[in-house]
C-alpha cells in the first residue's frame, strides 16, 4: 500500500525518534562508561565532560579481554562448524526418508529445544567432569551441537524446498550418499546454512548458564562470564563495570553492524522455514 | 527388503554423528537425572537413598515456594508472550506501511538489544533502575520513574518481564516484518477498493495471512518463558524474598543453593520439563488447526 | 561408502579429542608436577632444597579484595615459597553454592573459605576437607579463635582474620546532627535518628538488596540477643526450640527502625550502595562489618568513620560488638597439592603472609599467632580497641546455624522487609528451613 511521502516522513521521523528513546539504556552505558566513579555516582544522567578512558584500561585489564575474546571466537566457530555439518547431515536425512523410524528420531531430536538446560545440568556437569573435558571451548561446542535442534528443525524445513530429483538421480548413480550430500545437497542449503551460522553465532557468543557452570578457569571463560565475575568483584563500581559492558559488547555489535543485512534475512528465512 | 535396510543403514549413518552427541550430552544426563529424582541425592554425600515419589508428593502438598514459581513462570510467560509479540506486530506494520524507506534503519535499530548477552542487559537494566530512573525523576519531577523498580515486591516482577521485552522485541520484529513482505499488497489494496477500515484490514486479512509468523514466535517465546533464567538471575537473583523467582531460578537454587537438594531438584526439573512439554505440544496442534483453516 | 562414513567417525572422535585437548596439554604438565613433587617431598628431607616445579593453587575465597590483589600476594609469597602461586577466584553471590557445586562435581580448588565452627558439619560428613589435625596449625592461630578451625576434636579450618561486625556511623555526620556518642540503646538510638532526621541525613543505609547483608543483620539481632550459640544449636536440633525469643523478638525493634529510616526503596540498594551512601555522608549509619571499609571511602577517601556496639534492648549491657574468626581456609580432600596448599596456609598466618594480606591489603586483624605487623583501617581499628578493653563480644551466629540455612534466613528476611510475611511467620519459616537442613 502507498503512503504518500508526507506521511511517510512523519511516521518514519516519529518511528526514528521512538527507537532512539528505546535504545537509551544503551546510551547511557556508553556515555557512564567515560566517566569517573564519583561523576556516575553523583549525575548518571549527564554527557561526560571529558573522555575519562582510565574505567576502559582498568577493564580491558581485569577481563584479560584478548584472551578471553580469543575464548569467545573459538567456542563459536567450533560450535558453528559442528552444528553445521552434524545438523545439516542428520535434518536432511530426516526430511528426505519419510519412515517410521525417522520420524521417531525427528521427534526424540526436538526434546533439547524444549527441555531446558538446568533440567539435566547437574549430571551433564558431572558427566563433563569424568571426561576432563572442563574448561575447554570445544566441549562447550560439543554439548550445544548436542541440543541443536533448532538448526535441523531449519535443515529439515529447507530441503523440503530443494527437489528431490537432485539427489535421487544421484544416488541411482551409485554415488555414496554422504558425499553425494556434501557435493550437491550442502551448497544448495546455503541460505539455511547462513541463518544457523548468524543465529547460533548470537546465541553461543551470549550464553551464560552452560559456560557458567562448566569453566572454572579463568584462562577459559568467556565474555559474559568475564563480567558477571566481574560484576560480583567490582559490586557497584560502575565505572569498571560500564566500561567492560562496552568491551564486552563491542565485538558482537561491530560484527552486527557489518553483517546486519545477513542477520536480518537469516532470522527471517530461520522463522519462515522452520 | 534389500532396499529397506539399505535406506535404513543409510539413514543411521547420516545422524549418527548427532546422535552420538545427542546420546552423550543430551539422554543420557536427562536419563540419569530423571532417575535421580526417585532419591534424596544431596551431591556431595556419598550415600543416596532411593525415596521413590517422595520428592514429587513434598514439591506438591508442602513447597509454596516451587508452587509461587510456578505461578511467578506463569505470569512472566502470559505477560511476556503477548506484551512482546502485540508490540513486535505493531511495530512491525507501523514500519512496513507507516516508512518503508526507513524500513532498515529501524529494524536494526529495534534488533540491537538482542544482539547484547541478557547478562550484559541485566546489568544495564540494574544501573537503570536503581541509579538513573530516581535521578531522572528528581530532574523532571516525575514520580513514576522514582518506583522501587527492583526493590518493591509488587513491581519487581514487571520489572524484569519489562526488561526482558525490551530485549525481545527486534527478534519477532524481523520475524513479523518478513511475514509482512510476503503479503501480496493488491489483496490489501482490493479491499480498500470495498471499503475496509485499516482495522479491519489489520484484523481480518494481516493476521491470517501473518499466522504462520505468529505461530512461530509465539511457539518461541513460550518456550523462552517458560525456562527463563538469565534476565532474573542477574536483575534480582529471584528477590526481593522470593518475588520473582521462576521455576528455573527455583530448581537452581534448591539444587545449587542453600540446601543441595539435588535429587528433589531433579523432581521439579522433571515436573518443569513436562509442562512444557505439554505446553508445546497443544499450542503446535491449536496453531497448526488454526493455520489450516486460513 | 564406507570409507566416507569411518571418515565421519573419525572427524567425530577427532572432534572429541580436540575437546580435551585443551584440557589434556594442562593435565599432562599437571600430573608431570604432581609426579616429579612427590619424589621431591619425600627426598625433602634427604636433599635440601631441591628445585621444585612451580604449582598453582586455586583459593575459591569469598574475600574480594584478594583477586584483585592477586599480584602483590603472589610477589610476597614467592619471597618464601618461589614454586607456589596462587589463583584467587572470588564469588559474590551464592557463595556457598557455587562452592558446593564445585565439590559436588569433583572440581572443587585446592583452597576454599568456609564459615567455621559447626557450618562445616556438611563439608567435613561428606569427607570433602582434609583433616590437617597432624600438621599442627594450631600453633599457627591466636588461642581464642583456635576453636572456629575445629568440628569434633579436629581441625580442618585455619582462620586468617578476626572481624567486627557492629554500627558503623559516620562522625561527621553524628557531629553536625549533635549526636555526642554512638546509641546504646533503642530510645537513645530512636534520639539520634530523630536529631539525624532533623539535620537532613538519612539515618540509616540499607543494602537489603544483597541477600547476605540480610542474613547478616540477622546475625547481629540474634548473636546480640543469645547467650550459648552451641545451646541453641543442640536445643534446634533437638527439635522443641525455636529461633523465637522474647530477647529477640524486642530486639526486631532495630530492624523495624533500620527499615523505616533508610529512604524509600531499603531493597533497592546493595551493599556497595549501602557503604557508599555512609561513606558519603548521604546516610549517617549502617549495621556491617569491618569489611565494609574499603568501598566506603572509594568517594571520599578522607571520612572518619567509626563502629560501635549494636544496641537491641533498653540496657546500655545488652549493645555488644559481634567480632569473630573469619576467612577460614580448609584444603580440599582432592587437591593434588595437599603439601602445597598447606605451605600456603602457614604461610598465611606467617608474619610475613598475614601482613602482607589480612594486614596490608585487608587492614584487619589477624587470626595469627605470630604476631604480625598490622595497620589497621579504622573500623578495625575501633574493633580492636573495643576488644582490648576487655569489653563484651559475641561470635558470629551464621558458624552456629545449620550450613545452608543462612540464604533461606536472608530471603525471608527480605519478604519480612517488604512486609509481606509477619514476624511469626517469618519464625515458622525458617525454624522449618533449620528441620530441612538438619535432614529431619
Amino acid at each position: 500500500m502507498r503512503r504518500s511521502r508526507g506521511i511517510q516522513m512523519t511516521a518514519g521521523t516519529l518511528l526514528i525518534l521512538l527507537a532512539l528513546v528505546y535504545l537509551f539504556p544503551i546510551y547511557l552505558i556508553l556515555i557512564n562508561s567515560f566517566k569517573s566513579f564519583r561523576d556516575i555516582f553523583e549525575s548518571p544522567l549527564s554527557f561526560p565532560a571529558s573522555f575519562y578512558l582510565d574505567n576502559y584500561t582498568k577493564a580491558w585489564k581485569a577481563s584479560d579481554f584478548l584472551q578471553t575474546l580469543l575464548n569467545n571466537v573459538t567456542v563459536t566457530a567450533l560450535t558453528i562448524a559442528g552444528v553445521v555439518v552434524f545438523t545439516s547431515m542428520a535434518g536432511y536425512k530426516l526430511s528426505r526418508d519419510k519412515s517410521k523410524l525417522s520420524w521417531f528420531f525427528y521427534i526424540l531430536f526436538t526434546f533439547p529445544f524444549l527441555i531446558p538446560l538446568y533440567s539435566y545440568m547437574i549430571p551433564l556437569v558431572q558427566l563433563v567432569k569424568q571426561f576432563h573435558i572442563e574448561n575447554s571451548p570445544a566441549s562447550l561446542s560439543l554439548i550445544y551441537v548436542s541440543t541443536s535442534s533448532f538448526a535441523l528443525f531449519m535443515f529439515h524445513g529447507f530441503v523440503k524446498s530443494i527437489p528431490v530429483e537432485l539427489d535421487e538421480s544421484a544416488y541411482m548413480d551409485g554415488c555414496s550418499q554422504i558425499r553425494l550430500f556434501f557435493s550437491i545437497v550442502f551448497p544448495l542449503l546455503k541460505p539455511a546454512i547462513s541463518s544457523v551460522a548468524i543465529l547460533f553465532s548470537l546465541w553461543t557468543w551470549n550464553d551464560f548458564l552452560l559456560p557458567f557452570l562448566i569453566l572454572t578457569d579463568k584462562d577459559a571463560f568467556t565474555i559474559t562470564i568475564k563480567v558477571f565475575q566481574m560484576f560480583g568483584m567490582y559490586g557497584s563500581e560502575w565505572d569498571v563495570i560500564t566500561a567492560s559492558l562496552v568491551l564486552a559488547s563491542m565485538p558482537i555489535v561491530i560484527l552486527y553492524v557489518i553483517l546486519q543485512k545477513y542477520i536480518v534475512s537469516g532470522i527471517a528465512a530461520g522463522a519462515i522455514k522452520g | 527388503m534389500n532396499k529397506v535396510r539399505r535406506n535404513r543403514m543409510s539413514l543411521l549413518w547420516f545422524i549418527m554423528p548427532f546422535t552420538l552427541l545427542y546420546v552423550v550430552f543430551f539422554l543420557y544426563p536427562f536419563t540419569k537425572g530423571l532417575l535421580l529424582s526417585f532419591t534424596d541425592w544431596n551431591g556431595i554425600s556419598k550415600t543416596t537413598q532411593y525415596v521413590g515419589f517422595q520428592n514429587y508428593l513434598e514439591l506438591f502438598t508442602e513447597d509454596s515456594r516451587f508452587l509461587h514459581s510456578l505461578f511467578v513462570t506463569l505470569i512472566f510467560t502470559v505477560l511476556n508472550v503477548a506484551i512482546s509479540n502485540i508490540c513486535a506486530l505493531v511495530l512491525a506494520v507501523a514500519i512496513e506501511w507507516g516508512s518503508r524507506s526507513f524500513r532498515n534503519l529501524l529494524r536494526t535499530l529495534f534488533f540491537l538489544p538482542y544482539v547484547f548477552s541478557l547478562v550484559v542487559v541485566g546489568f544495564v537494566w540494574r544501573l537503570l533502575y536503581t541509579e538513573v530512573l530516581p535521578k531522572l525523576s528528581e530532574q523532571i519531577h516525575w514520580q513514576f520513574f522514582n518506583l522501587d523498580y527492583i526493590g518493591d515486591p509488587a513491581i519487581a516482577l514487571y520489572s524484569t518481564i519489562f526488561m526482558n521485552i525490551w530485549y525481545g522485541i527486534g527478534y519477532f520484529l524481523i520475524i513479523y516484518l518478513a511475514g509482512l513482505q510476503t503479503i501480496d499488497t493488491s489483496v490489501l489494496e482490493a479491499s480498500q477498493i470495498d471499503g475496509a477500515t485499516g482495522w479491519v484490514q489489520f484484523t481480518k486479512i494481516i493476521i491470517p495471512l501473518l499466522m504462520p509468523s505468529i505461530t512461530i514466535c509465539i511457539f518461541t517465546s513460550i518456550a523462552g518463558s517458560l525456562k527463563i533464567f538469565d534476565a532474573i538471575f542477574v536483575l534480582t537473583g529471584g528477590g526481593p524474598g522470593y518475588s520473582t523467582e521462576s521455576i528455573a531460578l527455583n530448581i537452581y537454587y534448591e539444587a545449587y543453593g542453600a540446601a543441595n537438594r539435588f535429587g528433589y531438584g531433579m523432581a521439579k526439573a522433571v515436573v518443569l520439563a513436562g509442562v512444557i512439554l505439554f505446553i508445546s505440544y497443544f499450542q503446535l496442534k491449536f496453531f497448526k488447526a488454526k493455520e489450516v483453516e486460513v | 561408502m564406507k570409507r566416507r562414513t569411518s571418515g565421519f567417525i573419525i572427524l567425530l572422535v577427532l572432534f572429541i579429542i580436540v575437546s580435551g585437548c585443551g584440557k589434556a596439554d594442562k593435565k599432562a604438565v599437571e600430573s608431570k608436577q604432581t609426579e616429579s613433587a612427590a619424589p621431591s617431598q619425600s627426598a625433602q628431607s634427604s636433599v635440601d632444597n631441591k628445585k621444585q616445579e612451580p604449582v598453582k593453587l586455586k583459593f575459591l575465597t569469598n574475600v574480594i579484595d584478594y583477586p584483585k590483589h592477586e599480584s602483590e600476594i603472589n610477589a610476597a609469597l614467592h619471597q618464601a615459597y618461589p614454586h607456589i602461586t596462587v589463583e584467587f577466584e572470588h564469588v559474590a553471590d551464592n557463595y556457598d553454592a557455587v562452592l558446593k557445586t564445585r565439590l559436588a562435581s569433583g572440581d572443587a580448588p585446592d583452597l576454599f573459605n568456609y564459615p567455621g565452627y559447626l557450618a562445616m558439619k556438611p563439608l567435613v560428613d561428606a569427607g570433602q576437607v582434609l583433616d590437617l589435625s597432624n600438621d599442627n596449625p594450631d600453633e599457627l592461630v591466636y588461642e581464642n579463635f583456635r576453636n572456629a578451625g575445629k568440628y569434633n576434636g579436629k581441625v580442618y579450618g585455619v582462620p586468617t582474620q578476626v572481624l567486627g561486625y557492629g554500627l558503623i556511623y559516620n562522625k561527621q555526620a553524628f557531629q553536625e546532627a549533635g549526636i555526642a556518642a554512638p546509641p546504646n540503646t533503642l530510645t537513645e538510638l530512636k534520639d539520634a535518628i530523630a536529631k539525624l532526621q532533623k539535620a537532613g541525613i538519612t539515618p540509616f543505609a540499607s543494602g537489603f538488596k544483597d541477600v547476605w547483608l540480610c542474613y547478616q543483620m540477622f546475625w547481629a539481632l540474634q548473636g546480640s540477643t543469645l547467650d550459648d550459640f552451641q545451646k541453641f544449636y543442640d536445643d534446634m536440633n533437638g527439635g522443641n526450640a525455636s529461633f523465637k525469643n522474647e530477647k529477640l523478638d524486642a530486639a526486631f525493634e532495630l530492624l523495624d527502625l533500620y527499615v523505616a529510616n533508610s529512604g524509600d526503596k531499603p531493597l533497592s540498594s546493595d551493599f556497595a550502595n549501602m557503604a557508599h551512601l555512609v561513606g558519603t555522608k548521604k546516610a549517617a549509619m549502617a549495621i556491617q562489618g569491618v569489611w565494609a571499609y574499603g568501598e566506603a571511602i572509594k568517594l571520599d577517601p578522607d571520612v572518619q568513620l567509626g563502629m560501635a556496639p549494636i544496641p537491641v534492648s533498653e540496657d546500655a549491657k545488652d549493645a555488644t560488638l559481634l567480632t569473630d574468626a573469619e576467612g577460614i581456609m580448609y584444603i580440599s580432600k582432592d587437591t593434588k597439592h595437599a603439601n602445597e596448599a598447606k605451605d600456603f596456609i602457614r604461610w598465611m598466618l606467617s608474619k610475613e603472609g598475614a601482613k602482607a594480606t589480612v594486614g596490608d591489603i585487608l587492614q584487619q586483624q589477624s587470626a595469627a599467632s605470630s604476631n604480625p605487623e598490622l595497620k589497621l583501617n579504622s573500623l578495625s581499628l575501633d574493633a580492636a580497641q573495643y576488644i582490648q578493653e576487655g569489653k563484651k563480644t559475641r561470635g558470629f551466629m551464621i558458624n552456629y546455624w545449620q550450613s545452608g540455612l543462612a540464604d533461606i534466613i536472608g530471603k525471608d528476611l527480605q519478604d519480612y522487609i517488604s512486609k509481606n510475611l509477619t514476624r511469626d511467620d517469618f519464625y515458622k519459616h525458617i525454624d522449618a528451613g533449620w528441620k530441612i537442613f538438619a535432614g529431619k
